[in-house]
């Protein structure tokens, strides 16, 4: 305390003044006389509080917000009234969909086993190729090339055909009930670009609630199609895609010619290529059927190499799955072969919304079999 | 039966948009209504609350400078803070997608994502969500310094190292934050979202000059604001994938719609960057992500990793490191110089100054699939620096729906 003042001494005088029993910075101690006056009455910034109404307003609206997302919620939970003008045929209220999954718009129940017969193959086996009568052969004009290999498409199954081994099949079909037309041979030249696409329509026997959920607008249903004159009757009214859609034949006089030998083959080999044909046709819906059960084991069976921890975990994923194949296309070579199908898939998964949303609509698979034994999946592309 | 369906679809969903636009009315309502204009802005009653009114330091306009960078530094980082809001999208985590080599349709993701870090999944084609988050933060220290015990010195005057007489200030400042977000999947790569935040400031506070150990209460202030706070608008867009791994960019900006002179918003344009990649297993994902906000004031860059746990399909749990680098963000600091008349007294003063500031945060929460396509999001936030303006523990919940096919 003793410490002398160098730039203050004649100002302040001396060091001891500010010793804490008596205050020497004169100044300071003039202001604290007006702490003291503060001391009583506080400053105060006038409340710039917007009041505590906005804060019972923020509270309110939080509230009011909370009451309107409950009510939300469990609105969801009541099935929604049909709309005025809205026909309600069949209940597709989400609480339906999960106690009722076979009425379920776009998918198909799962089916038990793939032993059961599919729906597609079932009907294509039951069109055997052969036994149908058919006028006489015609000859077509030789405008298209004879020897154009193997990639014509063709009504499938039908009545063995010699070249080309392609097939688009038409799927699915009902067993054919009566006497019909002799299947055609495409042109040959261009079979699928070439034919003027349309679809098929025919007359069918009732159709399933999953084949009526599956059924595409676009088409009238079975009773209300015309009497046909197509080769083969689709039961379930869906428009087949016209690329894929063999060509339509042109008149009654139309060279059969499944049957018959052509320049090369015999029939030993066409009968061959049509087994191979509906092989792959009945791999394919034991595939189709497969996924639709969400069964890996079936699965590995058509599709051995598959990755089943990773179509485990997809299937998991999945309460429903349904898969439609419009139409393959099969091009068979050898022991290999490889097939186009072009259809729909809806399926419900197990997170998430309970509507049917949509899947795969293509699927490429390519396909081997070792001597003598199976058509097998080696490998399947879906987009 | 298709068209019914079509129709019933449709209704169904004008239901749910209509609900939807009730909801976020309510919301907006609830949170703009404000019976008059305020007298005193909250920035101004920060200013009122850190000038120094009893001290005699022989400079004032010193002292009103100090007061004015402790102000706006303070103002800067409320803004920062307020603006560091989690909007990121769940609905990957709801998305189905056809895997080619499978030929099957699997779940985008088991997980339902990150909160503040990005990852690089997006929501998928015309699958669209909608958000709204709700965060309360009571804020206690800011660059190290204790908010609310009063400690925190804004003028002091020593002699010979001894403080015989000081002004402290006391701040109890609250943030409610309620954000709604949407996102939108332009394309199976390409996702726009937007948050609207808005932001209710709650401001008090006192000013206590200490002479001698004896305590005079000074002055008190508060201020009380509500409004919108910084939108956000973001585009991210996927440049690689494999199942919910995979690269993407991102570009978020931030647009000066929060009212600044409350501290809703920063009173800047921003416009950041983003670099974001994941890696996901079955169950466990590994995200991260890098930014660079170019701002006219403060550049900032941003990093952050997330690990998130698919502990079953319906809930993930999300731990999460969130940095952020702030160049000339400012910080508070304490200045000492002489008094200009007074020898052996020196005056102590808080001011701001520009720093480069790091902040490190800690996340953790749920995210829980509660029915539907219905999420809830609940973590707690925890700052592992000192600074900036830091909480103890921050709560976040927040709704998710998502749609589309």
């Amino acid at each position: 305390m003793a410490q002398p003042l160098s730039e203050h001494d004649e100002e302040l005088g001396s060091i001891d003044d500010f010793a804490p029993e008596q205050p020497a910075v004169q100044p300071i101690d003039d202001d604290l006389e007006l702490h003291a006056d503060l001391e009583p009455v506080p400053l105060r910034l006038p409340d710039t509080r917007r009041g505590a109404g906005n804060a019972r307003s923020w509270f309110v609206g939080m509230l009011v917000s909370l009451i309107v997302g409950g009510v939300w919620l469990g609105w969801r939970a009541i099935p929604p009234a049909a709309a005025p003008g809205e026909t309600t045929a069949k209940p597709i209220a989400s609480s339906t969909v999960e106690r009722q999954p076979i009425e379920r718009p776009g998918i198909a129940p799962p089916v038990p086993s793939s032993s059961e017969p599919d729906r597609a193959v079932s009907v294509d086996r039951s069109t055997p190729p052969v036994e149908k009568p058919r006028p006489a052969p015609v000859e077509k004009p030789q405008s298209a090339p004879v020897e154009k290999p193997r990639s014509a498409s063709v009504e499938a199954p039908r009545p063995p055909v010699e070249k080309p081994r392609s097939a688009s099949v038409e799927a699915p079909r009902p067993p054919v009930e009566k006497p019909r037309p002799a299947p055609v041979e495409p042109p040959r030249s261009a079979p699928v670009a070439g034919s003027p696409g349309k679809a098929v329509e025919g007359p069918s026997p009732p159709p399933s609630l999953a084949d009526a959920s599956r059924a595409s607008p676009p088409l009238p249903g079975p009773a209300t199609a015309p009497a046909p004159s197509p080769p083969l009757p689709v039961p379930t009214g869906e428009e087949v895609p016209s690329a894929l859609v063999a060509a339509p034949e042109p008149a009654p006089a139309s060279p059969p010619a499944t049957t018959e030998p052509r320049s090369s083959g015999g029939a030993s080999r066409s009968g061959v290529e049509v087994t191979d044909n509906v092989a792959i046709q009945d791999l394919l819906g034991r595939y189709r059927t497969a996924f639709g059960a969400l069964d890996v084991a079936s699965v590995r069976r058509v599709w051995p190499s598959v990755n089943q921890r990773s179509l485990e975990r997809a299937f998991r994923q999945l309460e429903e799955q349904d898969l439609s194949f419009f139409s393959c296309t099969i091009n068979v070579a050898g022991v290999r072969a490889e097939a186009t199908c072009v259809g729909s898939s809806t399926f419900i998964p197990t997170v998430g919304s309970r509507s049917p949303q949509s899947g795969p609509s293509q699927w490429n698979f390519k396909l081997s079999k070792k001597s003598a034994g199976p058509w097998l999946i080696d490998e399947a592309q879906a987009r | 039966m298709p068209e019914t369906t079509t129709m019933t679809s449709r209704s169904r969903t004008r239901h749910r948009m209509t609900l939807v636009a009730a909801l976020v009315m309510c919301m907006v309502f609830g949170l703009s209504i404000a019976p008059a204009a305020a007298q005193q802005t909250t920035l101004e009653v920060l200013s009122f609350l850190l000038t120094n009114r009893t001290i005699i330091t022989g400079d004032f306009d010193r002292d009103a400078q100090a007061a004015a960078a402790t102000r706006d530094t303070i103002a800067t980082i409320v803004a920062q803070e307020i603006s560091t809001l989690p909007v990121s999208s769940s609905s990957g985590g709801f998305a189905y997608r056809i895997d080619p080599t499978l030929g099957a349709v699997v779940r985008a993701s088991d997980s339902f994502g990150t909160f503040y870090t990005e990852r690089s999944l997006t929501a998928g084609r015309h699958r669209a969500s909608f958000g709204i988050g709700y965060q309360n933060t009571l804020y206690n220290t800011i660059d190290g310094y204790d908010l609310r015990d009063g400690t925190l010195v804004s003028t002091a005057a020593t002699l010979n190292d001894q403080q015989f007489d000081a002004e402290t200030i006391t701040l109890r400042l609250r943030t409610d934050v309620m954000t709604l977000t949407g996102n939108y999947g332009l394309t199976n790569r390409f996702d726009v979202g937007l948050a609207v935040p808005f932001v209710r400031m709650n401001l008090q506070g006192e000013r206590v000059d200490t002479y001698r150990g004896e305590a005079f209460f000074q002055a008190t202030g508060s201020a009380s604001a509500s409004g919108l706070g910084d939108m956000v608008m973001r585009l991210k867009y996927n440049v690689f994938d494999r199942g919910a791994s995979g690269v993407s960019l991102g570009l978020e900006t931030r647009l000066p719609t929060g009212d600044e002179d409350n501290l809703l918003g920063s009173g800047d344009f921003t416009f950041a960057p983003r670099f974001i990649g994941s890696v996901e297993g079955d169950t466990v994902g590994f995200h991260g992500e890098l930014s660079y906000t170019l701002n006219t004031d403060t550049n900032t860059l941003g990093y952050g990793g997330a690990l998130t746990i698919a502990a079953t399909p319906r809930f993930t749990i999300v731990g999460e490191l969130f940095g952020r680098r702030y160049d000339g963000l400012g910080r508070l600091t304490s200045t000492t110089v002489p008094h200009p008349r007074l020898a052996g007294v020196a005056t102590t003063r808080l001011t701001g100054v520009e720093e480069t500031t790091d902040r490190l945060l800690l996340i953790g929460g749920i995210k829980w699939n509660v029915t539907g396509t219905w999420l809830l999001t609940a973590n707690v936030l925890r700052p592992l620096t000192d600074d900036g303006l830091n909480a103890g523990w921050v709560p976040t919940v927040a709704f998710d729906y998502s749609f589309g096919s």
